[in-house]
């Protein structure tokens, strides 16, 4: 039932996912994002996509321990799945060619 | 470190918000975040995490209801399902708009009474004065041996005040006068004062609308006079100009207006509204008195605001020896004892007084929603006939019993949400009315009663219930019995003990209906017969109480006075004839005075004290009161004592039974030792009714004003046209005779009619309320119950008319089957009136408790609402198409 196509958002998510390698849990993602687009991201938000994503098979998650600093909470790591790296490979190429052909102004050059 | 953590609710509704799967994770990370943010910026910090939790709830709530939810087809209840059904169900509604606006209807008028009456409740017996720390509040009493409560001095309030400084952390006194007083030199009004002291203001934390509160700077008689007034009265004189210095002119005194109290204030008591507050210690400028120093009278009442953790117990125990050491030597000892009654409300005695009433008809109309509900619970039951195939197609596919009950639930909150906001909206716009009903002494209260929180609460907590006790009832109704037998009667199935249970409804709702405006009628009779009843004066009379002797003048001065205002009145285009009394007719009071007659001789316990009025000469012409023998007063009679007086024809009979009063003679001044005299009866008037509307005849004397004047008394003014087109006029050219000299009131003799019959309005308005919101609840149930009969019996109809009837014969089937219940209630309904009517036969006057037109009118209405209610379903029934209905298997 998986979608093919990635809504804005989720591919925002998973190139965050992506950027930050081992280091990507919700914390970091959203700052990735946040610091990236200069729009603040609400938590619930961000783990709506992540569950979505997660559950077409997109990204994968693992739970580390508990640390101190998060008043003894633990992280939930994210990384890009295979099939999530190929839906943003596709996506990507969609729209290069869609954007084949115009200027960024919305010319056509050829 | 409890710094470091987020703001602990942000925090609460982030964890409620996540689905338990991430519940960890999201709370760290925002853990985390916070962590960070605050070390650059805490208020940043939990400003973002607020932000973080109201942004977490919509994405929050969509991924718990959302996906991964009970199925449906599970049959148990969903919020999803449920939000569904309400789409379903207004969709179903809006093919039976009727339906719907009969049940939303009814559910208002249930509502709305509720709400209404809460309203009322609420300010009258729940609402703390708006004042910081009122729980705390107790009232300072000395309680007499006979439990009655008396007024303080002020030095015993300074001697209370300054042993109380353990116990009270505010301590306040204060009068509530009406004061008469001509403001910005208009005519002189009656206005509500307060006098109170210094603190009362700061120390009560009264909220201020604008400007300053009075301080204790104010409570010298050489400080600069200061007024604070109350928001209406800002906005009644200036407008909304700004408060910048004005000052106003009470009475010879201008007072700079320092403040104005915010609206919500109304002062010390409920029921009562101040128009103006100003201190003890300048009250002087307003009533030419001083009482600060006399520790005899006694007029103020005592507030104190018990500090934290202190009892009323305690702060009684430290009290009681500092009022005995004050009192006891200057009242001797064991008859008083000091109080400390519960103040939250301050010293109001409308709590006390119609405290009771007020919850019965609380718990009246409590009972009149139950039924509401009942009721629309039964068009539902119509409704639900209708969707039964397909409750049970639903119920056959899986459906549990749950997934039904959110069915009907929404259906049921379809009505009742529209209904509360219309109960909410009826009693914003119908509570002053609805307040004007309570009079004291005949004069309206005025009740500062808003729609708080308070009741805002109850309404909802109202409609709620409503709506489960509608859905709970037609779901109930409707699930008791097996889906497969409604799937195998095709929708026909009759829900026959309900049918019987709703008829019954249906006849008690008329009954009561009838009952209540047969009263209703009775009562508007009895209004009619005491307004048009012949008092033996005419009452085309303008009335204007006035006081010279609060301006200083004397026995001697006051001839001068009377003639002055004679004649000034008398020159007003319009007036008749005018004439003084000191007291004015329909007052319920007046003064009594015990008297020997010259040759009579009282029998053992004969009752010799005898009413008594002094009225000036031409009195009795101006009132158009018939003298039957001798004279009435005149200038002849002028003199520095009493030597003549007029009796009226009761007194005349009882003690001159030969019929020669005049001549007779009295002795008076029994309570005067040494100083009785004895005057001569010059004339008999006519009885009159004087006191009250409903009052036996008296035996009744008067004295003429020019032998004994009077300071304080009503002017009596007989106009060619109709006297309020006369009271501004005439109350000026009063006022020009001393501009000094307060007149207190410009009303007339009518509108004293009307309030002498005050609680007789008041029982009939209530009546005529109950009565159409009954009478409303009676025809939507009458409704309900034929719209399902039609519903039941759609082929028997269909099988009627395929056999040749016509649709007058079936209309007139079902209106008749209509009738029959509604029959039935009425006369259920007279029986209940003629017993109710009995109960109530003290309160009625000029009708009889069996009145023939009461009951017929009351049975013409309930006819008419009848006819209403019955004519559309049978309109539908005659469009029943037989073809249809008997295919339709």
């Amino acid at each position: 039932m998986a979608s093919d196509t990635l809504g804005e958002f989720e591919q925002i998510v998973l190139l965050a996912i992506a950027r930050l390698g081992s280091e990507a849990y919700g914390t970091t993602i959203r700052r990735e994002i946040e610091d990236r687009t200069g729009r603040e991201i609400a938590v619930g938000a961000l783990y709506t996509a992540l569950e979505r994503l997660e559950r077409k098979g997109y990204v994968a998650s693992v739970i580390s321990d508990p640390t101190p600093q998060r008043g003894g909470r633990a992280r939930r790591h994210f990384t890009v799945a295979a099939q999530g790296a190929a839906a943003l490979k596709r996506s990507r190429e969609t729209l290069a060619r869609m954007w084949d052909g115009l200027s960024p102004g919305l010319r056509r050059t050829r | 470190m409890p710094r470091f953590s987020p703001p602990r609710l942000a925090l609460w509704i982030i964890e409620r918000a996540t689905p338990p799967r991430d519940r960890d994770a999201v709370v760290g990370d925002v853990i985390e975040d916070y962590r960070r943010l605050s070390e650059t910026n805490p208020a940043a910090a939990r400003r973002w995490c607020r932000r973080q939790a109201l942004r977490s709830v919509v994405p929050g709530l969509r991924r718990q209801c959302g996906d991964g939810l009970p199925d449906i087809s599970k049959g148990r209840f969903s919020m999803r399902g449920f939000v569904r059904d309400l789409a379903f169900g207004m969709r179903l509604l809006r093919q039976q708009p009727l339906m719907a606006a009969a049940g939303v209807l009814s559910l208002a008028v249930g509502l709305g009474l509720n709400v209404l009456l809460f309203t009322l409740a609420n300010a009258i017996l729940y609402r703390p004065l708006p004042v910081t720390g009122a729980d705390r509040l107790v009232m300072v009493q000395m309680r007499h041996e006979q439990g009655v409560a008396m007024d303080f001095s002020y030095p015993s309030y300074l001697h209370l005040r300054d042993a109380a400084t353990d116990v009270f952390d505010t301590f306040v006194a204060y009068s509530s006068p009406s004061v008469s007083a001509r403001v910005a030199n208009g005519l002189a009004q009656s206005l509500e004062g307060e006098y109170v002291t210094g603190n009362f203001f700061m120390d009560l934390g009264v909220p201020m609308a604008s400007g300053r509160p009075l301080t204790t700077a104010d409570d010298r008689p050489e400080a600069p006079p200061s007024i604070v007034v109350s928001d209406a009265f800002w906005r009644k004189h200036y407008g909304n100009a700004p408060l910048s210095g004005q000052t106003v002119l009470m009475n010879e005194t201008h007072f700079t207006i320092v403040g104005v109290a915010d609206a919500r204030f109304f002062g010390t008591e409920i029921g009562r509204t101040a128009d103006f507050w100003v201190t003890i210690g300048q009250m002087y400028s307003l009533e030419r008195e001083d009482y600060r120093n006399k520790s005899t009278s006694s007029w103020l009442a005592l507030m104190g605001r018990l500090k934290p953790g202190v009892t009323r117990e305690a702060a009684e125990a430290r009290l009681r020896p500092a009022a005995t050491a004050f009192f006891e030597p200057r009242f001797g000892s064991g008859v008083r004892e000091l109080v400390l009654a519960e103040g939250s409300q301050g010293d109001s005695d409308l709590p006390r007084n119609i405290g009771e009433p007020l919850r019965l008809l609380v718990a009246a109309s409590l009972f009149v929603l139950l039924i509401a509900c009942v009721n629309v619970a039964n068009l539902q039951l119509a409704r639900v006939s209708t969707r039964r195939q397909e409750l049970a197609v639903r119920s056959a596919l899986g459906a549990g019993r749950g997934r039904l009950i959110s069915l009907l639930l929404a259906d049921a909150l379809i009505l009742t949400v529209p209904a509360g906001m219309a109960a909410i909206a009826a009693a914003a716009l119908l509570k002053d009315s609805a307040a004007r009903l309570i009079a004291r002494w005949g004069d309206p209260v005025t009740l500062s009663a808003p729609i708080d929180l308070r009741v805002a609460g109850a309404a909802l907590g109202m409609t709620a219930a409503a709506a489960l006790i509608v859905g709970g009832l037609s779901a109930w109704l409707s699930t008791r019995r097996a889906p497969s037998l409604a799937l195998a009667e095709g929708g026909r199935a009759g829900i026959g003990g309900a049918a019987k249970t709703q008829r019954a409804l249906v006849i008690v709702q008329f009954a009561l209906s009838m009952t209540l405006i047969a009263v209703a009628g009775l009562l508007i009779r009895t209004v009619d017969e005491l307004r048009s009843t012949d008092l033996g004066f005419n009452r085309n009379i303008a009335l204007f109480d006035v006081a010279p002797g609060q301006r200083g003048y004397t026995r001697e001065t006051l001839g001068r006075y009377y003639a002055d205002a004679f004649d000034k009145v008398r020159q007003v285009p319009g007036v008749e004839a005018a004439a003084i009394a000191h007291v004015m007719p329909l007052d319920f009071g007046g003064s009594r005075e015990t008297v020997d007659i010259a040759g009579y001789t009282p029998g053992a316990g004969e009752d010799m004290e005898l009413n008594n009025i002094r009225v000036s000469p031409g009195y009795f012409s101006v009132l158009g009161i018939p003298l039957v023998a001798g004279r009435e007063f005149d200038d002849r009679d002028a003199g520095q004592q009493i030597t003549k007086i007029i009796v009226n024809e009761t007194l005349a009979k009882r003690f001159w039974p030969n019929g020669r009063a005049v001549g007779g003679f009295v002795r008076m001044g029994r309570a005067r030792p040494g100083r009785t005299h004895s005057v001569e009866v010059i004339g008999v008037a006519a009885d009159v009714r004087y006191r009250m509307v409903r009052e036996d005849r008296r035996p009744t004397f008067y004295m003429s004003t020019s032998q004994a004047p009077i300071g304080f008394f009503t002017l009596h003014v007989r106009t060619t046209g109709s006297p309020e087109a006369g009271l501004g006029e005439i109350e000026r050219a009063l006022a020009s005779v001393d501009p000094g000299v307060p007149v207190a009131r410009a009303f007339t003799l009518n509108g004293q009619l009307d309030r002498n019959i005050a609680t007789e309005r008041m029982a009939r308005s209530i009546a005529m309320a109950l009565g159409v919101a009954a009478l409303i609840l009676a025809a939507t149930g009458l409704y309900a119950t034929m719209a399902f009969a039609v519903r039941r019996r759609t082929r028997e109809i269909g099988l009627r008319m395929a056999l040749g009837a016509r649709t007058s014969d079936v209309s007139r089937m079902i209106v008749r089957q209509g009738f029959v219940l509604v029959a039935l209630g009425t006369v259920a309904g007279a029986a209940g009136a003629f017993w109710a009517g009995r109960t109530i036969e003290s309160q009625l006057y000029g009708v009889s408790s069996a009145d023939a037109a009461s009951f017929i009118a009351a049975a013409s209405v309930l006819a008419a609402a009848a006819m209403l209610a019955t004519w559309i379903p049978a309109r539908r029934a005659t469009r029943v198409d037989p073809v249809i209905a008997l295919r339709d298997q």
